[in-house]
């Protein structure tokens, strides 16, 4: 099925065009830092994957609840968590939203709505099921969207989570960025849809749509979130893109960062600024200009996470459970 | 006082949760159609409505990421998945999304969720619906463990547990669903996290928790007719345990004996004796005695199904033994 096409007005496209160029910059100093040795651990990077975050976010209230992956940067910043903050955490810094406990691919900050990342394929999809169960339970509008990977949408609790949310009605919108990988590996079948087969299977409608045209995500998303947040019950996004990156920066890429995608890859990020310049009156210079602004953003957050200090034991709400176990 | 039996006793405090707080949301299986198993829920769903009491399909580990997703945002589920065995499989979800994943937020959200599951044998449940596992459970920070021994206690402490913000596994004893016994009718939730002295001795003191509470006890008066005075201390909370209330009595009787129905390695008993013997054993005048469950596969067949634990000549000749000295 294909979303109603949808005109989208040029400051709607600009507000797009700017956050995915946010998250694209943002990914970018992460996987430098990575490599320069200021994230401890393993991690993820979503470029290539900006438009699905953002398309989708965009029809987001700030209450509403968003589950990411544990490639979350892009989520997270596209539901409008602090970038410092993001950065920080990462690091493993005092000044995380998460106190640098959590890391790169767990991390939440509920405040923004930003629920949590990660954890294990397929639990954003369980933890958005029960956010829009309370939700409905609760008799509020909120809507709770999870996003999903390839590995995720083949996994026995995706299946489960869809069941429920198919069974009770639930106002929770599921994103799968179809990135065709599921870890290190290919991912099996990438071209038939197993999450589109799951919402045929529990008889939720769903889309099918390419996941580099920001257009096409925003005029699905915008459908599915309606669809939920007027009590329809659960829709299935599936969004056709690519990881650019391996599964994790630890795995030694040979590839610099700067050189962006595969050769034969749309950019989602040039897609959009080629329509913006073509038929929305923008002009390069504009566009270098918005870069330069959002570039020393990146840089100032990027700085000032790598000097917050590190988090110490008396800050440790992590453990006060503890005590509880004489 | 007027009698009741556990499971009814069981329904009236679901009835008092479901009515005394809307956030309150009871989900488990069959719950609608034949109302729970073995009809704890009967009569709850029209009651209440589909969106308080809530039938799952046949999921199993998705359902607790569900309702750590909804306790996060508001809810109160109580999860009705018996037996234990349906828990095993959900052992990521419940170290991960219930008892981690909260503490990491700086704002470290309450995980209110009740789960119930029943445990142990009776009406020949098979090997695989039997096990008692507690320890598995009570390892884990943050989840507190309880383990009601009679219909007054089931009910007092299934009416704690929904009121507590932490999440509290109720592990009901298969033995005891049908037992009578005198219950108060109005809503009186117990202490959760303390043990208590079911009966007064100083010959020696007994441990014993869930359905060896009630074989103890009758261990207790046939020891009364050999003159040998024991004390019984019903340990009710399994983590956090309460080792104070034990060693309070060993300090009195000089002796110990701990019945336990589950396997002995790294079992509730094992860290019971290890906290008597760091904390009180200069106390002792005799080694501490125990009586554990045998590794065997509980039996299908009713002749069988109680063999493996301890009974009561077992206990009182475990008893007399420890008298003795020998």
């Amino acid at each position: 099925m294909k979303p109603a096409k949808l005109v989208l007005l040029t400051d709607t496209l600009r507000s797009l065009y700017e956050q995915m160029l946010r998250i694209r910059r943002a990914e970018e100093r992460l996987v430098k830092s990575f490599h320069e040795g200021l994230i401890p651990g393993p991690f993820h990077s979503s470029l290539g994957q900006e438009a699905v975050a953002v398309g989708v976010c965009h029809h987001l209230r700030a209450d509403d609840a968003v589950f990411g992956t544990h490639r979350g940067q892009g989520h997270a910043i596209a539901k409008g968590v602090d970038m410092t903050a993001l950065f920080a955490e990462i690091y493993g810094r005092e000044d995380g939203c998460c106190g640098g406990r959590a890391g790169p691919s767990f991390f939440a900050s509920p405040r923004q709505g930003f629920v949590g990342a990660g954890i294990a394929p397929g639990t954003s999809v369980q933890l958005a099921v029960g956010a829009a169960t309370a939700f409905q339970t609760l008799g509020s509008d909120q809507v709770a969207v999870a996003f999903l990977g390839d590995g995720a949408a083949r996994s026995g609790t995706f299946f489960e989570s869809a069941h429920l949310a198919a069974d009770w009605k639930l106002p929770v919108v599921l994103i799968c960025e179809r990135n065709q990988f599921a870890g290190r590996r290919a991912a099996q079948g990438a071209g038939s849809g197993p999450a589109g087969a799951a919402a045929r299977y529990f008889e939720i409608p769903g889309f099918e749509v390419d996941g580099n045209d920001v257009t096409m995500v925003y005029a699905a998303a915008f459908e599915g979130v309606r669809h939920a947040r007027e009590g329809k019950g659960p829709m299935i996004v599936e969004c056709a893109t690519l990881r650019w990156r391996p599964f994790s920066e630890s795995d030694m890429p040979s590839r610099p960062v700067e050189a962006g995608g595969p050769a034969d890859t749309i950019d989602p990020l040039v897609m959009l600024a080629d329509r913006l310049v073509d038929h929305h009156g923008a002009v390069s210079a504009e566009l270098a200009e918005w870069d330069k602004r959002i570039r020393k953003e990146v840089d100032d957050s990027h700085r000032a996470a790598a000097s917050s200090p590190w988090p110490s034991a008396a800050t440790d709400e992590a453990d006060s459970g503890d005590d509880r176990h004489a | 006082m007027r009698e009741c039996t556990y499971i009814e006793a069981t329904r009236e405090t679901l009835i008092d949760a479901l009515a005394g707080d809307p956030r309150t949301v009871l989900i488990g299986a069959d719950v609608c159609g034949m109302g729970g198993r073995y009809q704890s829920a009967v009569g709850l769903r029209e009651r209440f409505g589909p969106l308080r009491v809530r039938d799952v399909p046949m999921v199993g580990r998705a359902i607790v990421g569900v309702a750590a997703g909804a306790a996060a945002n508001g809810a109160r589920p109580i999860l009705d998945l018996t037996p234990i065995e349906t828990w095993l499989g959900a052992l990521p979800e419940i170290a991960h999304l219930l008892l981690i994943a909260p503490k990491l937020c700086g704002e470290r959200r309450s995980m209110p969720i009740v789960l119930r599951g029943l445990v142990g044998p009776g009406y020949s449940s098979g090997p695989f619906q039997s096990g008692h596992y507690h320890p598995l459970f009570a390892h884990l920070p943050g989840l507190r463990v309880v383990a009601p021994s009679s219909p007054t206690e089931g009910k007092g402490m299934l009416a704690a547990a929904i009121a507590c913000d932490d999440p509290v596994l109720v592990l009901e004893p298969r033995r005891l669903l049908g037992e009578t016994g005198p219950v108060p009718e109005s809503p009186f939730p117990a202490t959760l996290d303390r043990a208590a002295v079911a009966r007064v001795g100083e010959a020696l003191t007994m441990v014993a928790y869930g359905t060896m509470v009630g074989v103890a006890r009758r261990a207790v008066e046939t020891l009364d007719g050999l003159s040998i005075r024991a004390e019984l201390i019903d340990l009710r909370s399994l983590a956090p345990l309460d080792p104070e209330t034990v060693i309070a009595s060993v300090a009195k009787t000089g002796r110990v004996l701990l019945v336990d129905d589950t396997f002995g390695r790294c079992s509730i008993m094992s860290e019971l004796a290890a906290q008597i013997a760091v904390h009180a054993i200069d106390y002792l005048d005799a080694p501490i005695a125990r009586l554990d469950a045998s590794d065997r596969p509980i039996a299908f067949s009713p002749a069988l199904e109680w063999a493996g634990m301890p009974a009561e000549r077992d206990i009182v000749s475990a008893a007399e033994q420890l008298m003795r000295g020998d």
